[in-house]
């Protein structure tokens, strides 16, 4: 009885492996092939943690800012630079006379020299080639900087504020 | 009960932290750049996305500029091809977090001009609507974005790179950086794209790579630094190779310089030995002897 049962289990897989066969057999079948094609557009971004502040500090001495960071957020690499859009700080307590000038007092942190860089209303190159993320993770490439601000002695209180700019441009195109 | 006072800080800092709020500022663009080929006197239409990918309101600004560009500096002009792109509709407007906004522009080729390579751009500028300044010394972050438009014309193809200057520095030291720079000027009708490497052979031997793109009337300063290590020592020849052209690179321009590396564990050793011989000269006892016997 068993050897029944076997034989006809035998020749059901037999002929199941035959009618696959035929199924897949494409020697009288017509082909063609697909191509599929899409692009992929270039974008270009960046993202900048905004403000910062030094907090309420003493006249005459010099202070680091807290880190923030700056996210390439684009799928190409970039070449960043960060200029200010005014020669002082400028007060905007009422009031206040003072301004704190950005010569010799304001600087960055840059990825080109590794050192803090006097900031002015010129671009500043601070990053050279910033990579954009690796394919498919799920976060954009960031980098960590601080700036540096020398309070010039005898600077009347109240808020003194100033912009940042930071440009981002496509990293060395060649044609 | 110290531990779980530990505990509960913890927790506390986390929490804090969570509900800290970051605020950013962030545009995006597409596509990056613009290329056309264009005869003289013709027009082309392009646009371009714009996206605020921050967090807070942006004004935006878009400025049309030819762009001055190398390796260290990037500059804006209002001549040459910032003359030939006209931005269609409003310049200026504002971008809530998550909205976006398409631009076009129209770039028409003059129909008499002497050169036939062109970068312009359209530069995006984006600064938060800023609503609160409380306390302090306070810094505002705008974002801009360069979006390059090249444009290239039929004519006569002339590719002459022309070194102006050159400095190398004549003595380093270990780990502090040298520049070598170089002053170039497209003297020619079309883009020059370089490339060539710093050869700096002694001792050891370093190679530093060089890349970049000069346009025609534009100067170009080419800075390449390099900063020796433990090992470097001594007279180093550094030869410095530029080869350029507007499809491949086949002329070339080369400098040579020498360079004395001193390296720091030698100026070290010297101070010691220098500091040694006085003492003794002087007759100063060390304050400490140290004998070895033999068993």
């Amino acid at each position: 009885m068993n050897e029944k049962i076997g034989g006809l289990l035998a020749l059901l897989v037999a002929l199941m492996f035959a009618v696959a066969l035929g199924a897949y057999d494409t020697s009288s079948a017509a082909t063609a092939d697909q191509q599929v094609q899409v692009s992929v557009q270039e974008a270009i971004s960046i993202d900048v943690d905004s403000p910062v502040d030094f907090g309420n500090q003493s006249a005459g001495d010099t202070y680091n800012s807290p880190n923030y960071d700056i996210s390439n957020t684009g799928n190409v690499k970039i070449d960043l630079y960060v200029n200010t859009n005014d020669t002082d700080f400028r007060p905007t307590t009422e009031n206040t006379t003072d301004t704190i000038p950005i010569d010799g007092n304001y600087r960055i942190r840059s990825n080109v020299t590794g050192s803090f860089e006097q900031l002015s209303t010129s671009l500043l190159k601070i990053y050279d080639n910033m990579p954009k993320a690796s394919q498919g993770s799920g976060t954009p490439f960031t980098w960590t900087t601080q700036q540096q601000l020398t309070i010039p002695a005898f600077t009347e209180d109240g808020t003194y504020v100033i912009t940042l700019i930071y440009t981002a441009v496509k990293h060395n195109v060649q044609p | 009960m110290k531990f779980k006072v530990l505990v509960a800080t913890l927790i506390f800092i986390f929490l804090l932290g969570s509900f800290y709020p970051i605020i950013a500022t962030g545009l995006w663009a597409s596509p990056a750049e613009f290329r056309y080929d264009l005869k003289p006197g013709g027009t082309v239409t392009g646009e371009v996305t714009v996206k605020n990918i921050g967090n807070e309101t942006v004004n935006v600004t878009i400025e049309k500029k030819r762009l001055l560009m190398d390796s260290i500096h990037l500059e804006y002009s209002d001549k040459g091809i910032a003359n030939w792109i006209t931005i269609n509709g409003n310049t200026t407007f504002t971008l809530k977090p998550g909205e976006s906004r398409k631009v076009t522009f129209t770039v028409k080729a003059p129909s008499k001009i002497n050169y036939s390579d062109a970068v312009g751009a359209l530069v995006i500028r984006g600064l938060p609507v800023v609503e609160n300044v409380t306390g302090g010394t306070q810094i505002t972050h705008g974002v801009e974005l360069v979006v390059p438009i090249r444009v290239g014309l039929p004519g006569p193809i002339i590719e002459s790179l022309e070194l102006i200057n050159h400095k190398a520095p004549l003595i380093l030291l270990s780990f502090i950086p040298g520049e070598f720079v170089y002053e170039l000027r497209n003297n020619g009708t079309v883009q020059a794209n370089m490339t060539g490497s710093v050869e700096i052979k002694g001792l050891t031997r370093h190679n530093i790579p060089i890349e970049g793109v000069v346009y025609p009337e534009d100067n170009y300063t080419l800075v390449e630094r390099w900063t020796p290590g433990w090992t470097d020592l001594g007279l180093y020849k550094v030869d410095t190779t530029i080869k350029y052209g507007r499809f491949q690179a086949v002329k070339t321009i080369t400098t040579s310089d020498n360079v004395i590396v001193i390296p720091v564990w030698l100026i070290i050793l010297i101070i010691i030995g220098v500091v040694v011989w006085i003492l003794r000269r002087r007759g100063v006892e060390p304050p400490i002897r140290i004998r070895i016997e033999r068993k």
